[in-house]
């Protein structure tokens, strides 16, 4: 690709930035990107920039799996066959709630932390000097705003069709932990109103955001265990359950 | 570790290794583990950050391996078969999490406006905890390609080998992935 | 995934029945005063309690697993250092008419399943005539258990108090309305309630551990694991002599406090909403440090070389101390919104 160029003259448009950056340019292409970054401050923020990330990465701290983890695996493997792993299987549909519940309001959240700063350089980021293009964000910007609002609807609409279900069933559950199960979410609803007024007004801030999306994830959560629990209650209790059935069916 | 064709000798080799494995070789099996485990559980558990226990992750991806070593055949070395199993197994994860909450997945080939120069001070010093949590906040496909080649330090022949993509979509990926953590870091 | 066609389910339990004779730890004789008048008051509205005992004993040799699921009613299992499952089950029911106590007494059965070295213990609820519909059912039933030393022990309760002490094999304890305690217990999974505290005493684990209550305390005194994930929405985090390489903490309106010494490499992050955050650190271990408050304060006894904040899109109100202490070897990342964050020397 790019040794098809006139490696003389390298705009920051045409900037081979990542192959730059990786040191994977022929020597020619190498040398007119240098000369290139001599004059071009904000060409040569990136490249510093981007560096910075790599080399960081690089030296991120190196994690150890538990020793013991081999063993359990060849445990695992020798009794493949008869399918037990744990000493205490519980019923799957609860697990898989629970994990999937956690992954989900942990993915979205981290995904909202991750988008929301991204919008305030969009907004108030000044011009770079002389010679670089203008509005070169705006691009990245724009997917990163809708990958924002989407998460934000999409926490709602969890919270909403979970709110429905725990709202027609909480009066079957023991009114005592029904209420205590209220008065948590009145506190959760309380961190997520103070955590909007203030984004509202300063949206850029870093703790407001993630106190929003921390108060949203904890509703979820929140929500989620009621629903569990109202399941629970019905499982729990065989000979009622098969009565109730019977009771209910129309 | 070669990602095109293995040679003759490695290839027999991993096939001798794969073959002493499947017919219940303790040994084999440990020599495979110890070899791969740390890098495994580093991208697994980065892959995966905020949901799923890393080492129940790394129990999956291994016992996943086991079992499917059966259709293993040298088409690629044995190191790389395992980290594409790893790191599909990694993306299913992530993307059934995506799915249920109803959110657009990225694809590995989309075409992605990405700005040239971005404005904004250079950055100064990289925090551990703000690079952990940037690259917590990658979309999926992005998030396997920096984690191999930036973190991991596979190169981008090995990276598009492990993922099924072109040499191109690998650099273009990290480079987004790059880029979006500049972005995420220079707000902190 | 979840079933949405939910069926109604029976109230449960009226809440008298519950606390009654499950003999707690602690109670302090303001609770044995207000138990005593719950008991006159529950036999006045609701009648006489019937009681029956169970005793049953099964041989499981040294491991063995309890894997038991009451209702309503107190759970507590000890270790010791026979061979046996020793369960005694205390049904309770109340009724105004003699005839129909008896016949929810029957009703009311304690199922003992035994697969192996496995027992399994469920409480199954007597059926309801028509006319009780809609009205809970008192009646509950209180289990007091020993295992031998090495079984793994998996309890749950809807209503009641759960203690689990000197077992060695996996434990998992938890109730919705009740408190949760484990102590002793080298390796421990998850201790959790809704509404009521947790406790864990002198525990460990090789690998994770979960404590979590919704409105009440969670407290560790003695912890060691690889790692500890705990919280609650409205109650306190109180966490002493920890020993854990990662440490996830939550409270949404409950402070939180932390004292340890931190692991070299460890990664450790608490977070609340309005509540406090102490981090009391016992040791030199060097560390980085990100701790935020939107509009309260933080504070840091040890010296921090700050990194360049730089006015980086930070309102005016941001309280942040973002920086590394000797070689910065651990993670401690400390965020609230309105609290204040102290990390202090012991």
């Amino acid at each position: 690709m790019t040794s098809a160029r006139d490696a003389s003259k390298v705009n920051c448009h045409d900037l081979p930035v990542a192959d730059f950056v990786d040191g994977e340019l022929d020597p020619a292409v190498e040398r007119a990107v240098e000369r290139h970054l001599e004059g071009c401050p904000s060409c040569r923020a990136l490249v510093d920039d981007l560096r910075t990330v790599r080399a960081a990465a690089f030296t991120l701290e190196r994690l150890d799996p538990p020793p013991e983890l081999l063993g359990r695996i060849q445990a695992r493997i020798g009794t493949e066959g008869t399918g037990s792993g744990r000493v205490l299987p519980w019923p799957n549909t609860r697990e898989a709630w629970a994990v999937w519940l956690a992954a989900a309001a942990a993915l979205l959240l981290t995904t909202a932390i991750g988008i929301v700063p991204l919008l305030r350089q969009g907004g108030d980021a000044p011009q770079a000097s002389s010679g670089a293009p203008a509005a070169s964000g705006t691009a990245l910007i724009d997917s990163v705003e809708a990958d924002l609002q989407a998460a934000e609807s999409h926490y709602q609409k969890a919270i909403v069709g979970l709110e429905e279900i725990a709202r027609s069933d909480t009066s079957e559950l023991d009114p005592q932990v029904a209420a205590v199960l209220q008065k948590n979410l009145q506190v959760v609803d309380l961190a997520i109103d103070e955590s909007r007024a203030a984004l509202k007004a300063e949206p850029s801030n870093a703790p407001a955001q993630q106190g929003l999306f921390e108060a949203m994830r904890t509703k979820v959560a929140l929500l989620q265990q009621t629903v569990e629990l109202i399941n629970e209650m019905r499982k729990g209790n065989q000979a009622e359950a098969g009565r109730l059935m019977q009771d209910l069916s129309r | 570790m070669a990602s095109s064709k293995p040679s003759g000798d490695v290839r027999s080799a991993d096939l001798e290794l794969a073959g002493r494995i499947k017919s219940g070789d303790g040994a084999a099996f440990e020599a495979l583990y110890r070899q791969h485990a740390t890098r495994l559980y580093n991208l697994a558990s980065r892959m995966a950050a905020g949901g799923a226990d890393a080492e129940d992750l790394l129990q999956d991806i291994f016992l996943l391996a086991y079992r499917k070593l059966g259709s293993f055949r040298g088409d690629s070395s044995l190191g790389t078969w395992l980290y594409r199993l790893a790191m599909n197994h990694c993306l299913d994860i992530l993307r059934n999490r995506q799915t249920r909450m109803g959110q657009v997945t990225d694809s590995m080939d989309e075409p992605d406006a990405v700005p040239v120069a971005a404005p904004g001070p250079a950055l100064g010093s990289v925090s551990r905890i703000d690079l952990e949590r940037a690259i917590e906040a990658l979309p999926p496909a992005c998030r396997a390609a920096f984690l191999l080649h930036d973190v991991e330090g596979f190169g981008h022949l090995e990276v598009a080998d492990i993922l099924g993509v072109s040499e191109g979509t690998s650099k273009s990926q990290v480079h987004k992935a790059r880029l979006r953590i500049r972005a995420y870091l220079g707000t902190r | 995934m979840i079933d949405t066609r939910f069926l109604l389910s029976l109230v449960i339990t009226a809440v008298a029945a519950a606390p009654i004779g499950a003999a707690t730890r602690h109670a302090p004789p303001a609770n044995e005063r207000r138990a005593a008048w719950l008991n006159r008051y529950a036999e006045a509205r609701q009648g006489p309690e019937q009681t029956d005992r169970i005793l049953q004993a099964i041989k499981v040799g040294p491991g063995g697993t309890l894997d038991l699921s009451n209702i309503s009613g107190s759970v507590r299992v000890t270790g010791d250092d026979g061979g046996d499952i020793r369960i005694e089950a205390i049904k309770r029911v109340r009724h105004r008419d003699a005839d129909e106590a008896r016949r929810l007494l029957q009703e009311l059965r304690v199922d003992i399943t035994t697969v192996g070295g496995r027992v399994e213990v469920r409480t199954t609820y007597p059926r309801r005539t028509a006319g009780e519909r809609g009205r809970g059912i008192s009646a509950s039933v209180d289990y007091e258990i020993s295992v031998p030393a090495g079984a793994a022990v998996a309890v749950k309760t809807i209503s009641g108090d759960v203690s689990v002490t000197r077992v060695n094999g996996e434990v998992r304890a938890e109730a919705v309305s009740g408190d949760v305690s484990v102590s002793a217990t080298p390796n421990v999974a998850v201790a959790k309630t809704v509404s009521g505290n947790v406790t864990a005493r002198d525990v460990s684990a090789a690998g994770n551990v979960s404590l979590s209550s919704v409105s009440g305390t969670v407290a560790a005194i003695g912890l060691k694991a690889r790692s500890l994930e705990c919280g609650s929405v409205s109650g306190d985090v109180q966490l002493s002599s920890l020993q854990v390489e990662r440490l996830q903490v939550k409270s949404v309106s409950g402070n939180i406090e932390f004292q340890a010494v931190l692991a070299r490499g460890g990664r450790y992050d608490l977070t609340s909403h309005s509540g406090d955050v102490r981090v009391i650190l016992g040791s030199d271990t060097g560390f980085e440090l990100d701790a935020s408050t939107f509009s309260g304060s933080v504070r840091s006894d040890f010296p921090v070389t700050l990194r360049t904040d730089g006015g980086r899109g930070r309102g005016a109100s941001t309280r942040t101390i973002r920086g590394s202490y000797g070689d910065a070897s651990a993670i401690l990342a400390v965020q609230t919104f309105s609290g204040t964050v102290v990390i202090g020397r012991k």
